[in-house]
């Protein structure tokens, strides 16, 4: 093939094809599929080797209702680029399907079924109903992957006919992963029609609508590794199946290490009561209330019974509308001992830390604990600082991440995570650290507070600190992070604040000069926090023992928001601080 | 048997520049690795690498140096490659930062980590310029890499016939 001059001189030139080749395959990971021909378009090198690869034309994505010609022979242009191989098809609808009979595409693309790998259908119910009974027809020797999405349709079709959808009765006798969302649902006839093997599934993902498909889902399935599972729509609490199989009263599934219950609520103690699954790892329970917890007894004795041990559970998800008491959740945690993983909904920071600080013999192997929510009281702040010094830096603490999901939020919390390991790796705050990575960060504060801030910073410059240094400051902010900021450029609001660009050369220079920087800045006017820290220990630091002194570094910060601080407040330690906290003192 | 992983290997690029390095980190190339395992009596004349210069070599010790110890990807499956693959469509902060280099040391690094078979590497590289592909137009990503449309005026008309699809959306 010849090559212009200007070609070859180009450094990805001379990249052999197998390279280029793994890059295209990178490209179509990151891609959207309508992108999905560009690399063909580049130059006659390039399109040589994209065109006459089988495998750069594996994932296929269907536009069911796309009559144009030219669509069409698209199509058929990429299965023949994709010779004999496995296909990864995407069926796409959803505007329903007058022109169903059509069926412009399919008969092309249904003949080669034997060739599909994964099969996936997005679109409506409608339109899935006709899908469904063309692939009830097909042999599908290869397929491992089929997942169902169901959206609502706009059309008046659709909306005519209301209700949820069936798995089809599939050939495919090596079918591994099954999903269907969120009204495609399995009934008793998918048990007597379907030809591929339960046995054989190692995730299943759907909605159940009677209790009994989900106790033979894990009767059959030997293998199955990963289970979720909701109530479909119509769900019914029988506990037998309405057929003659045989499923026992207690269900032992010896391969399931994954498991996921979302909206059964108290139909969760019937479920989990008779299922006996020593290998599970993981467990997530979503319910309206907690109320249950105390009821699920049977379900951990059992696993101890059968193995001899307490559950293997590392990481365990309890996500309630309402928690009414935390026995129930405290019993939970008791029975699972080897947790290393644990997201908690619905308790405030001062009922985590009466689980995780007051019993500290809990859970000794947490490594990562995620609070979904909280609140953004001083008493709040101060049980988060506690329950990081004991459970992360303290002897024996293996916390390694702490995360809120809501409550102490973005605008909360600002985390300098590459720099300040492990500390603050910990305070991670989602999506933050990596929008201050990509960029710089702002923080609009008043007056006071900008001139409070850049004499705090400056200081860091000038100074080592060490060990247990920690200031207090008191800065009534937001926190707006603008990526491509450029430092040079000033910016204002107009309003009551103004806006200190803070580059991250800035404070990347101001943590070269501490081991470990958090910057806790707060919305709300209570205590907000600047906290320097060790790699070895954390500590709030006194300003200095004058009162003025402190009084005077406070209010330089912010004097109106000083103003309603509590006077007879002591600038606290942290065990000064939990002491206030037991005695009620603060809150 | 293992050597021990102090043990210390002298490489010369084909600038004669040369590196001493623990055997551990430099058997993050699967190359050097069954290289070394070939030789039975400590050499001390250092492994000629070819077709690597020194400044490549040395990007390439340092990601070898951050990622010591990892389990290297043992010869899999199609299949599971591909998974592994779809659970690594992104690239971790610190290799994003290694490989933010000029578009001549990305390809530089990219050949050496395919001669020297160093699979994440290779990985990384490849993911990064899928990056830089990503969203653009075949023009953009002709200007990107200083890439001459070479199509003759035929092969311009079939290509725009075959994306008469694309283009009308």
């Amino acid at each position: 093939m010849s090559l212009s001059i200007d070609s070859a001189k180009t450094p990805i030139h001379p990249l052999p094809s197998d390279i280029l080749i793994e890059i295209f395959r990178s490209y179509l990971q990151v891609s959207d599929w309508t992108q999905a021909i560009i690399p063909g378009r580049v130059c006659r090198h390039w399109r040589q080797i994209f065109i006459t690869t089988p495998e750069l034309h594996r994932k296929l994505t269907v536009v069911i209702l796309d009559t144009q010609p030219s669509y069409l022979s698209y199509t058929q242009l990429l299965l023949e680029r994709s010779g004999s191989y496995p296909l990864d098809l995407t069926f796409l609808g959803g505007a329903s399907s007058a022109l169903w009979t059509s069926r412009p595409i399919l008969g092309e693309v249904l003949e080669t079924a034997p060739r599909w790998r994964s099969l996936k259908i997005e679109t409506d119910l409608v339109e899935y109903r006709q899908i469904r009974r063309e692939l009830s027809e097909l042999e599908m020797p290869i397929l491992s992957d089929f997942s169902v999405d169901l959206r609502s349709s706009t059309s008046n079709l659709s909306s005519a006919r209301p209700g949820r959808a069936l798995l089809p009765p599939l050939q495919a006798p090596n079918l591994q992963n099954l999903r269907l969302k969120p009204s495609c649902a399995i009934d008793d006839s998918t048990f007597e029609l379907a030809t591929f093997a339960w046995g054989s599934l190692r995730t299943f993902e759907g909605p159940i609508g009677d209790l009994a498909h989900i106790f033979r889902v894990l009767t059959w399935g030997t293998t199955l590794r990963e289970c979720s599972i909701h109530p479909s729509v119509g769900f019914a609490v029988n506990m037998a199946p309405s057929t003659s199989y045989d499923i026992p009263q207690i269900i032992t599934n010896l391969s399931l290490t994954h498991l996921s219950i979302k909206g059964f609520n108290n139909h969760t103690t019937r479920l989990l009561n008779r299922l006996t699954l020593p290998s599970l790892t993981a467990l997530s329970i979503s319910s309206h209330s907690s109320s249950f917890l105390l009821e699920i007894k049977p379900f951990f004795r059992r696993i101890q019974e059968h193995s001899q041990m307490r559950t293997k559970l590392q990481k365990l998800s309890l996500k309630f509308a309402t928690i009414r008491e935390n026995r129930g959740i405290y019993f939970v945690l008791q029975e699972t001992p080897g947790l290393k993983e644990l997201e908690l909904d619905r308790l405030t920071m001062l009922e985590i830390r009466q689980l995780l600080i007051t019993e500290w013999d809990l859970l000794p192997e947490l490594e990562v604990l995620v609070v979904q929510k909280s609140d953004d009281r001083l008493a709040g702040l101060v049980a988060v600082h506690e329950l990081l010094q004991r459970r992360m830096v303290g002897v024996g603490g293996k916390l390694k991440t702490f995360r809120f999901k809501e409550g102490y939020s973005e605008g909360l919390m600002l985390d300098l995570t590459s720099k300040c390991q492990p500390w603050i790796s910990a305070v991670r705050c989602s999506g933050f650290a990596q929008k201050l990575d990509e960029g710089m960060c702002v923080l609009p504060l008043s007056d006071e507070g900008q001139l409070a801030l850049k004499d705090i910073l400056e200081g860091l410059q000038s100074r080592v600190f060490t060990g247990s240094d920690i200031l207090f400051s008191h800065l009534h902010t937001t926190i707006k992070v603008i990526s491509e900021l450029d430092s040079s450029k000033s910016m204002s609001n107009g309003d009551q604040y103004g806006i200190i660009p803070l580059s991250k050369t800035l404070l990347e220079e101001c943590i070269s000069k501490v081991d470990n920087f958090v910057l806790w800045l707060s919305r709300q006017p209570i205590i907000p926090l600047l906290v320097i820290g060790s790699r070895d220990e954390i500590r709030y630091h006194r300003v200095g023992e004058d009162e003025n002194e402190r009084r005077g570094w406070y209010a330089r910060l912010s004097r109106e928001a000083w103003a309603d601080f509590p006077k007879e407040f002591p600038v606290p330690s942290v065990f000064q601080l939990s002491e206030l906290v037991n005695a009620g003192r603060v809150e | 048997m293992a050597a021990p992983a102090t043990q210390q290997i002298k490489i010369r690029c084909n600038d004669e520049k040369e590196f001493t390095v623990d055997r551990d980190v430099l058997e993050r190339s699967v190359l050097i690795k069954n290289m070394l395992e070939d030789v039975t009596e400590q050499q001390d004349a250092p492994i000629p690498l070819p077709n690597v210069s020194g400044p490549v070599m040395a990007k390439v010790l340092e990601y070898c140096t951050h990622h010591r110890g990892e389990p290297l990807p043992s010869a899999d499956t199609e299949q599971s490659q591909d998974e592994t693959r779809k659970r690594t469509t992104d690239i971790s902060e610190w290799d994003q930062k290694f490989i933010t280099v000029d578009q001549e040391m990305l390809f530089e690094i990219i050949l050496a980590a395919n001669y020297l078979d160093i699979k994440s590497l290779l990985d990384v590289g490849c993911k990064t310029v899928a990056n830089m592909i990503k969203g653009k137009t075949p023009e953009e990503i002709r200007k990107l890499f200083n890439i001459v449309n070479d199509f003759t005026p035929e092969e311009e008309a079939q290509i725009k016939k075959e994306n008469e699809w694309a283009e009308d959306r």
